[in-house]
């Protein structure tokens, strides 16, 4: 296959970063690779991305798992010798190359322009309303239009919202989640094979390294490999994925004991705190690492970046509260406060994870487990496969 | 005799290759120079050094002619263990201050016996041998020190009187004090050397602190006959290193300590200690770990190729990290740009750091003299008037103004000392009429 | 000094001691240290001839701390090379007669 040198690259990628990255200023020492504790082998990084980037191998950079190997520890910018920033180049790249693995064009918009990413947040948003206020006028008993005198007196989320109802619609929302974060999954594992399409692997080990998945999805464990300073912000992300995943099974496959219709107090609340709490902590903690901008992880913040820890530390904050309704049965502030979780979480679940910052759950452990299965088939001794090389001369 | 007149024509601040070659060039046109030098000998970095690039000819050979020429020049009145303290503006020239310090013997009388080194009872690391090698409280600076003078150096002496009973010469004096000296000069060159990047510099590098990773002003000395080992021995533990390291741009083009640019010599140095480590030791195998060899002096590119011929390797990447190993071996942990793109950590027995040129003085405060973003004298008008600074009557030469090789260090040193005779006739500095005869 | 003259007049030396406050501590400390190591260096070689790293076992000490008191005797004579072993030179005591 040909590569085709895009000579814009550099600019292009300028536009997924905030610390005005200049690309040109490297002049491919190594020490970025040699400074980073997780590169391995042939598995090297961040200068030959720096290369492709310089170069303008839009394919290669494609074809490459290695931004998604990195969790900005900021060793390599620290110590770069041309102050070129290699670590936020990084983020740039995962940022970019998430737009590239989204078919729609959808994600690229929402980085780049704010208007497209507050336009469909706000749209999804009024979308949510709409359900609850639009059922009422065709004479449906769902939403406003369920209030009836008994449930103004004290809180009837079962004639609000009737658990089966929201059940499907959750379903709705995990099929298409599935759908989406699926096919850009599958994209990523198509063009980074390509890449390495000289290496050939076995089924044996595409099946027996798939736990990679769950472990690298659930643990993020190679961050660990990185500077020491780095354990905290670990164990507050692995915090964060448990009170996440929790919320997110909670809602999805417990809905019916997890949405009480009264004031009563049920075991799976105990869960929902656990995940509210962590939820709301590791949020705080990494918004005031933005702010305090110490760690070169947090120096440089995307708008997206903080979308991400605002919009889930609104989710959990609008769901504590609508709880503690519930509880104290104050039946409008429940009602009223169910739209407002929804109007943040469904946005949330809809816009930004298949087509933003959210996706790195998908392609962080993807790159974990296509690296584990090349080093595995390698190991095994697998061949190289001979790869024709045709020269610029003869092709047409 | 009065050993500091009060009028020269010019002062030389440094007495390094550069500050000799500008004194001797000023001195040979019949102007009176001063020449002053901090430590108790001059010679510089050179005369520590162990061979020269691309000639390979021994570096003291070289150096310690022009030593002698400059201390023996009649014109030139040499003044070591003494400080510039202050150098104001004053008529036509320049009223200069400076801080003799004291050596604590009559250096006029001392005859370089040596007995009282002998007599001494402490030793303690040597400057000489940037700390490898041992020196005593009273010592001779080493072998090749004009003036073959002693030196006490009060911070490490015990008081034990020794040196001056068994002094021949009966010159010691524990009563000097430091003494302040005031002259008159026509025109200044400033030619204070350089100082190599400070080995903690770069914390993966050990911060200084892992002996088998050395300094290559260090690796001089021990390739030196009169080194402080006497052969290439690894300061560790002793052993005959087989497998050496050198990390190349260790301590220059390195935004991130401050050095951002490049220091000029390290490629050659390094190639050539590495081609005479070839020559040292029995089937040692070298290794330049660099970015890119900048081999651009006159027969620098054959040395090069020279090198790479006698079986010194060259692999390309820059070093990120080195660690310490159980038995002081060394692991270097680096990306080969030329081999797959591949990380590798790589065992070596003994790591020098090639590291860069920093100024060893930074004169501003005393002589007005601007610095450039580098740190180095700022050269107002690089191309054309490389050795004139911001101050009128003030020259700089040798790696003060910027780091250089030995050749160009002499030429700009010529350069300087013309200037400065230019600028004196210029101003019509009437040196010869007011000298003193200076006994020959 | 001004204020107190002395009693007697002093030696040089002892002039020179008064005006630096005598020896620091530290340094009195490695003094005694380096004499401590000399002679324990002296013991090791006095059973023949030694490696660095055998002195510095023999004395107790890291072997980069027993080169540099090995190359210190040696840089002032009292010790010399006497052949190699493995990669690593053997030191002598110097003797006496020659």
């Amino acid at each position: 296959m040909e590569y085709r040198v895009n000579l814009a690259l550099p600019a292009e990628l300028n536009r997924f970063e905030e610390a005005g990255l200049n690309i040109a200023k490297c002049f491919n020492c190594g020490t970025c690779t040699a400074m980073c504790s997780l590169t391995e082998g042939e598995r090297s990084f961040p200068r030959r991305m720096i290369r492709y980037a310089q170069l303008g191998l839009e394919e290669r950079l494609l074809e490459s798992a290695e931004p998604w190997l990195c969790y900005y520890c900021g060793e390599c910018s620290k110590t770069c010798p041309r102050e070129a920033q290699p670590g936020e180049l990084m983020m740039a790249l995962r940022r970019w190359l998430t737009t590239k693995y989204d078919f729609t064009g959808l994600s690229r918009r929402l980085y780049l322009s704010h208007a497209w990413e507050a336009g469909l947040l706000a749209g999804v948003a009024l979308l949510v309303l709409a359900l609850f206020l639009l059922p009422g006028w065709l004479g449906v008993p769902f939403g406003f239009a369920a209030i009836t005198p008994e449930a103004a007196e004290h809180v009837r989320l079962d004639l609000f919202a009737p658990r089966h109802v929201i059940h499907i619609a959750d379903w709705v929302l995990a099929a298409f989640l599935l759908v989406f974060l699926g096919v850009n999954a599958i994209r990523m594992i198509y063009y980074v094979r390509r890449g390495h399409r000289d290496r050939q692997t076995r089924l044996s080990d595409w099946l027996g390294q798939a736990h990679q998945l769950i472990v690298h999805g659930v643990t993020q464990k190679h961050w660990r490999g990185c500077e020491k300073e780095e354990r905290r912000r670990w164990l507050f992300h692995v915090l964060l994925v448990s009170g996440y995943a929790t919320m997110f099974l909670l809602v999805v496959v417990f809905l019916g004991s997890f949405q009480r219709d009264d004031a009563d107090f049920h075991w799976t609340a105990l869960f929902g705190y656990y995940a509210t709490a962590t939820l709301m902590g590791v949020t705080l903690a990494f918004m005031r690492d933005r702010v305090k901008k110490r760690a070169e992880i947090s120096k440089y913040s995307h708008v997206t970046d903080w979308m991400f820890l605002v919009l889930l530390f609104l989710t959990s904050l609008s769901g504590i509260l609508l709880h503690l309704a519930r509880l104290l049965d104050l039946p409008w502030p429940t009602y009223v406060l169910y739209v407002v979780h929804l109007m943040i979480a469904v946005p949330m679940l809809v816009v930004e994870v298949p087509f933003g910052k959210w996706l790195h759950l998908v392609f962080r452990p993807v790159s974990e487990y296509l690296t584990a299965v090349a080093h595995a088939s390698e190991s095994r001794g697998v061949q190289k496969a001979t790869v024709r090389v045709v020269p610029a001369t003869q092709r047409p | 005799m009065p050993y500091i007149h009060d009028r020269y024509d010019a002062l030389v601040i440094g007495g390094g290759i550069a500050g000799m070659q500008a004194a001797l060039d000023l001195g040979e046109q019949g102007f009176d120079v001063l020449l002053v030098e901090k430590g108790p000998s001059i010679g510089g970095v050179m005369v520590g050094l162990n061979k020269v690039f691309p000639t390979l000819d021994c570096s003291s050979c070289i150096c310690t002619p022009r030593m002698a020429e400059s201390a023996h020049h009649p014109r030139i009145r040499l003044q070591t263990y003494t400080e510039v303290q202050a150098v104001r503006r004053d008529g036509a020239g320049f009223a200069v201050e400076l801080l003799k310090k004291p050596r604590y013997l009559d250096e006029t009388a001392c005859i370089g016996c040596g007995e009282c080194e002998l007599a001494c009872p402490i030793e303690v690391p040597h400057e000489f041998d940037y700390g490898l090698g041992a020196r005593r409280a009273i010592y001779i600076p080493h072998g090749n020190a004009i003036p073959q003078k002693a030196v006490l150096s009060v911070e490490d002496c015990v008081f034990c009187g020794k040196c001056e009973k068994v002094c021949p010469a009966d010159c010691m004096d524990f009563t000097q004090l430091p003494e302040r000296v005031t002259t008159m000069v026509g025109a200044v060159i400033v030619a204070t050397g350089l100082e190599i990047t400070p080995m903690d510099a770069k914390p993966h590098y050990g911060r200084g602190l892992i002996p088998n990773v050395m300094s290559p002003l260090a690796m001089e000395r021990i390739q030196s006959s009169n080194g402080p080992y006497g052969r290439v021995l690894r300061p560790a533990d002793g052993k005959v290193p087989r497998s050496i390291a050198y990390v190349q741009c260790a301590g220059s083009r390195d935004r991130s300590i401050g050095i951002p640019y490049c220091s000029r010599v390290c490629c050659m140095y390094a190639l050539k200690q590495a081609l005479l480590l070839r020559h040292y030791i029995h089937d040692v195998e070298v290794t330049l770990y660099y970015m890119d060899i900048r081999a651009f002096g006159k027969g620098y590119e054959q040395f090069y190729r020279r090198a790479l011929a006698e079986g010194v390797k060259v692999v390309k990447g820059k070093v990120g990290r080195i660690t310490e190993l159980e038995n002081y071996d060394l692991s270097l942990r680096v990306e080969l740009l030329d081999e797959d793109q591949r990380l590798v950590e790589r065992r070596h027995e003994l790591v020098v750091l090639s590291q860069g040129l920093i100024p060893a003085w930074h004169p501003s405060a005393i002589l007005g003299i601007e610095e450039a973003d580098d740190h180095f004298i700022k050269a107002p008008d690089l191309k054309v008037a490389p050795s004139v600074t911001t101050v009128a009557g003030t020259f700089a030469a040798g790696v003060a103004a910027g780091p250089k090789d030995i050749p160009d260090a002499i030429v700009e040193a010529g350069d300087a000392a013309m200037a400065a005779a230019n600028y004196l006739a210029a101003m019509g500095w009437n040196g010869t009429a007011a000298r003193v005869p200076v006994p020959a | 000094m001004d204020e107190q003259p002395t009693p007697r007049p002093q030696r040089p030396i002892e002039i020179l001691r008064a005006r630096h406050g005598g020896i620091s501590k530290e340094l009195k400390e490695y003094f005694n240290e380096r004499q401590r190591l000399k002679k324990a260096i002296r013991a090791a070689l006095a059973e023949g001839p030694r490696s660095v790293p055998e002195i510095a076992r023999a004395c107790g000490i890291p072997p980069p701390k027993a080169m540099w008191h090995v190359m210190a005797m040696r840089r002032y004579g009292e010790v010399v090379e006497a052949g190699e072993r493995d990669d690593y030179v053997l030191y002598a005591l110097k003797s006496k007669g020659a």
